[in-house]
This record gives C-alpha cells, structure tokens and sequence, in this order.
C-alpha cells in the first residue's frame, strides 16, 4: 500500500509544502538542511505534530484529512519510528523497549517478551535483551531502536535522522542494517537526514527539501548528474552556477564562464563544474584552457590526501585537488589565486 | 593531587556557622533536656497513643488524598494548555506560604456551620465539618498538598516529552502512556513530594487547631497535643517533642540514599 502525503503547514520561518507519495517497499529519504521542515514532516506523517491542511493515507486507510476532519491518534497508526535521539525507554531493558509495541497493542507480557526476544535474535543482538539503555553503545542502541520499529509488522516506517548520532563505524553497519531490514518488511519507508551518503546509499528515491518545499526529487544518480540548486549540488560535491546563458556563454553577475558543448536554449541556466575539473595556478597560465579567472582562497579544508578550497570573488567555487598539488603551488588562505577550467568540463543545464 | 585553592572569603565561615547553630542548637538541646527516664511511661499513657494515632492515621489519609488529587492536578498543569494555568498554579501553591491560622480562618469561611457551602452540607446531608476528623485531615490537605503538586509540576515540566511520544507512536493509550513512561520518569520527584506533603502534613498545627479544634481523640494531633502540654507538664512536652524529631529523622534516613537528591536538588 502506498504512503500518500499532503501537507500545507505554517512553520513560522516558512511554509511547510509537501506533497510525497512512498511506494509498499520503497525507500524515500527527505533531505535538507536544518530548519526545512524534516521533522516537522515526519512528526505530521506520524500524528504527533499538526499537518496544517492536507491530507495524510496509508493505501485507503486515511489517517488524517483536514476537510473531513478524519484523525488517526498516532498509537493507532501501527508505526514502526526510529526517533532522532534518545530513541530508547531508559527505564526499560533492552527486552521491554522491543516488547513494547507488541504489549501496548494488547499481547500479554509472556507473548510480547517471547516475540521480542526472537526478534532480538534476528538481529543479532539477543545477548543485549537484559542491559539498560544507557549501558549501550550509539551504534547497539540504534540496532536495538531499529528492531524494534520493525517488530510486528508496522504499516510504515519513519526513520528520523537514523545515524546522526553515530560515529563513523557505526554508521556503516546500521547503514547496511536498515537496507537489509527495509527491504524485507516491504512497507513503505519514510527517512529524514542531512547526511548525504544516507541519502545515496538508502534512498531509491531521494526529496530534497528547502525552506518547506521539494525542490527536487529523483533517485541520486539523477541529482547528481544534474542537481537543480546550490544546496543538493554542495551536498554531492558538485560546483553549481546560475545564470544567463547565450550561447557558448554563461554569465553570472561580473563573471563569464565558457561552458561545453550543449543544446540548452539561451536564458537562466546552470553549470555545473566537478571541483576536481578545475585547476590552480600561482600565476596566470599559459596555454588551452578558455576560462582563466583570478580569485581569493577563502578556505582550505584538508581531509587525508583530498584538499577542498574555496575559491571567492567572483564566484564562490569548490576547488578539490591533492595535499602535494596545493603544497607545489605554494597559496594559503587569504591568498591570491589564478583558476582555469575546459570549457568542456563545465556542462549545462536549464534552469 | 593537587589541593584546589578555595576560592570562598572564609569570612563566609561565620554567618554560615551561625547560621548550622541556629538549626542543631534546638535539637541539641531538645535531646538534652528530654526527660529520658519517663520515656516509658509518657508513651503508654492513653492521651500520647491516641495523639500519636490520630496523627499518623490523618497524614496518611491526607498523603493518600494528596496524591488522588495531586497527581492529576499536576499533570494538568504542567502537560496541557490549561488557559490561565500559571494563575491556577500560584492559588493551588498560596497556602505554602500563608500563615496557617490565616488558613484555618478561611477554611472555617468556607466550611464553617454559618458558612455558604457548611450551611448547604449541614441542611442537606447533617453533616458539618468543623472540629471533626475529617476537619483535620482537610486542613492538612490545605497546607501540605501544594508540596506535592509544585514538585511534581516542576519535575513534569523538566521531563522530556521524546519518551512519551515514543510510546505513543509504538503504540501505547494515554493510560498506558501515563503509568509506564510519564509516571515513572519523575519517580524520585512523586515520592520526595509525597514524603515532604507527609511532614508538612504530620506537623501541622495552626490550621488544624483553627479549623479543627482539639477534641481529645478527635482532632488533637500530636503538635497539638505538645503545644497544650507545654503549658502544665513541659517535660512531658519536651519528651513529645523528642518522639517527633525521632520521627522525621527516621524517614529521612530511611529514604537517604535513593530518594533524598530529589527533595535536596540532586546533590547527595
């Protein structure tokens, strides 16, 4: 059954403008930066926040609907939720927490402590059932919260920000938990992160939220190859520039970027450039390349063998290359820099 | 280790020593002056056993009633939007810093025979309230519940909601919700307001005596009994005084360890 979600809420800040449809067995991350209105989503779909007006329904069970005043209280909805932090019951061992769900919806302590425990096992994490919350690491806690949104066999699940709180390992391993778990309950399955290796390796779809609105939807090879603003190309690692184009031209402001061979009409268009597709120089270069601009280094950030520098004036531009290329051409932060690019690395689309 | 310097004035050393005088000295001296040897006979003698009853017997009942009423009103006022709840608040909290002869006299204004609702319970059902067990218990109410009701109330409105929410979401009904996740999270906040509603409750006396008279038996609690003692038979008193103190400091050992951090602001 399908996941289907309207909602038209006023956030303060912004309007929260949503509409998604979740496939039975579909994964759909929601991404965005922080105050978008992910949680404010999530909490809607789930009943525990208000959805403004819209309409909320789970294949034709409808669980909210503003113009008939339908409400479904949220402990009727048969949720499987993942929280954003503190997701366990800190008072209860591990077994209760997964038992829970099972006896509130009216199981008998025996039967539910009996069912979790199984499910415990399916996980792995049997030898956990008698520790307290507290005692356990972000990554068996996170394990023991996903097993227990899936005990029971939930009609949706929602999943908020399911590995922020996790250091690195861990986050890999409950990566790969919440594939293998989702795929089998074959529910549709709602994500909110700002983690985008969540988005790409979870999502077969991925909605990016700003400001309350979806500004693009599509799998993660899809935003990728052409992401539509500055926020999804950032969070792919991809350079992205606004602006007119005529012809082999694209002009942002004060700055001119000859841009590859295309079939995009002139007009508002946007060029993306991969920051490894760009070159730095201490002096102006000699030679092929068509677009040569002096800029400032504004940052430098160095992760093991990659540097990224952020290159502004004119344009604010993602550089990436490695330590020993910076280190030989001798710039830091602060410094003068020429940059050159092919104009057949800078590719457009429409805007 | 290194001695951490204290960064205090030690001129602060007097007042505050002053200040532990003030509290130990009494007890101290109490202690001293009791006169241990009648000890035996002060506690068998019919007036002390029917003191020591009734006032066990009515803080219980008071403490029982306080948690009845407590426990909602508290959960009221810090989990819903009550309109006005601040107000609702300050009046359910007044009589904790009223002089409690002030309480007696307006219980009695309420509840008094000529009173508007005494006169109705005294017309319709013959019942009248004043000088009578139930006056006593209720003029505890009046004092001690408050206790119980802005611990609680703070604790509630300290709590985190995720935990609650959580149990909604996998599941559970309002009730369930209620005693197996809000409940327990302010445990340690529900018992130190319980045991502080008990103490008020067990030593209260200004109201009681306004409200409740002190009919031998009936309405003569305990702090009554020893004020009225004091004026003929002070060592008697004294001997009285020293069975209360002995009984306040048994249950705070008792609850020492688990529970004492709550009424003390978590520091052990």
């Amino acid at each position: 059954m399908t996941l289907a979600i309207s909602v038209r809420r006023d956030l303060g800040t912004h309007h929260l403008e949503v509409d998604l449809e979740v496939a039975d067995g579909e994964r759909l991350v929601v991404i965005g930066p922080n105050g978008a209105g992910k949680t404010s989503l999530l909490r809607g779909v789930a009943g525990l926040d208000p959805i403004g007006s819209g309409r909320v329904a789970f294949g034709d069970e409808v669980w909210d609907d503003t113009t008939t005043g339908a409400h479904r209280p949220v402990e009727a909805r048969r949720l499987g939720i993942v929280p954003q932090r503190d997701a366990l019951l800190a008072h209860l061992t591990v077994l209760d927490n997964v038992a829970y769900g099972p006896r509130s919806r009216g199981l008998s302590r025996h039967a539910a402590r009996r069912l979790a425990h199984d499910e415990l096992e399916r996980f792995g994490i049997a030898h956990l059932a008698a520790a307290r919350p507290r005692s356990l690491s972000g990554g068996e806690a996170q394990r023991v919260a996903i097993a227990r949104a899936l005990i029971g066999e939930p009609s949706v699940l929602l999943l908020d920000e399911p590995t922020s709180a996790l250091d690195l390992s861990a986050k890999a391993g409950v990566r790969a938990l919440l594939a293998t778990a989702t795929t089998a309950l074959a529910r549709p399955a709602l994500i909110v992160t700002h983690d985008a290796v969540d988005a790409l390796t979870l999502g077969d779809r991925i909605a990016v939220l700003e400001e309350g609105r979806i500004t693009q939807i599509g799998s993660g090879r899809e935003l990728a190859a052409a992401p539509r603003t500055a926020y999804v190309a950032e969070l792919l690692g991809i350079n992205l520039i606004r602006g007119s184009l005529r012809g082999s031209v694209l002009t942002s402001g004060i700055f001119e970027l000859t841009v590859g061979a295309h079939e995009v009409p002139s007009g508002e268009a946007i060029a993306t450039v991969r920051p490894r597709s760009i070159s730095l120089h201490r002096s102006r270069p000699e030679g092929s390349p068509r677009n040569v601009w002096r800029s400032r280094i504004n940052s430098i950030d160095r992760t093991a063998d990659r540097v990224r520098v952020r290159l502004v004036d004119p344009v604010e531009i993602v550089v990436e290359l490695t330590s020993a290329g910076l280190d030989a051409i001798g710039v830091g932060e602060g410094d003068e820099v020429w940059a050159s690019v092919k104009a057949s690395e800078v590719v457009v689309t429409g805007g | 280790m290194t001695r951490r310097r204290n960064v205090l004035p030690r001129v602060l050393l007097v007042p505050a020593g002053i200040a532990v005088a003030l509290f130990s000295l009494p007890i101290v001296a109490l202690i001293a002056r009791a006169p241990w040897a009648e000890l035996g006979s002060i506690l068998t003698t019919g007036d002390t056993r029917r003191a020591v009853g009734l006032s066990l017997i009515t803080s219980l009942v008071t403490t029982g009633i306080a948690l009845v009423l407590g426990v909602p009103l508290a959960l009221m006022l810090a989990r819903t939007r009550l309109p006005g709840r601040r107000i609702i608040l300050a009046v359910c909290t007044l009589s904790m810093v009223l002089p409690p002869v002030v309480a007696g006299v307006a219980l009695l204004s309420v509840l008094g025979r000529r009173a508007p609702i005494g006169r109705l319970l005294d017309d319709w059902f013959g019942v009248s309230i004043p000088f009578t067990g139930a006056a006593v218990v209720i003029a505890q109410l009046f004092v001690a519940m408050p206790f119980l009701v802005i611990t609680l109330e703070s604790a509630l409105g300290a709590a985190d909601r995720g935990p609650e929410e959580t149990a909604r979401a996998l599941g559970a009904r309002p009730w369930r919700v209620l005693a197996t996740v809000t409940l327990p999270s302010v445990r340690s906040a529900l018992v130190a307001g319980t045991v502080l509603t008990w103490a008020r409750a067990i030593g209260e006396f200004g109201a009681t005596i306004t409200f409740a008279g002190n009919l031998p038996g009936v309405t003569r609690t305990l702090p009554t009994e020893t004020y009225l003692t004091l004026q003929n038979d002070p060592d008697r008193a004294l001997m009285l005084a020293v069975i209360q103190v002995a009984v306040c400091l048994g249950v705070l050992v008792a609850l020492r360890r688990r529970w004492t951090p709550a009424i003390t602001g978590g520091r052990p």
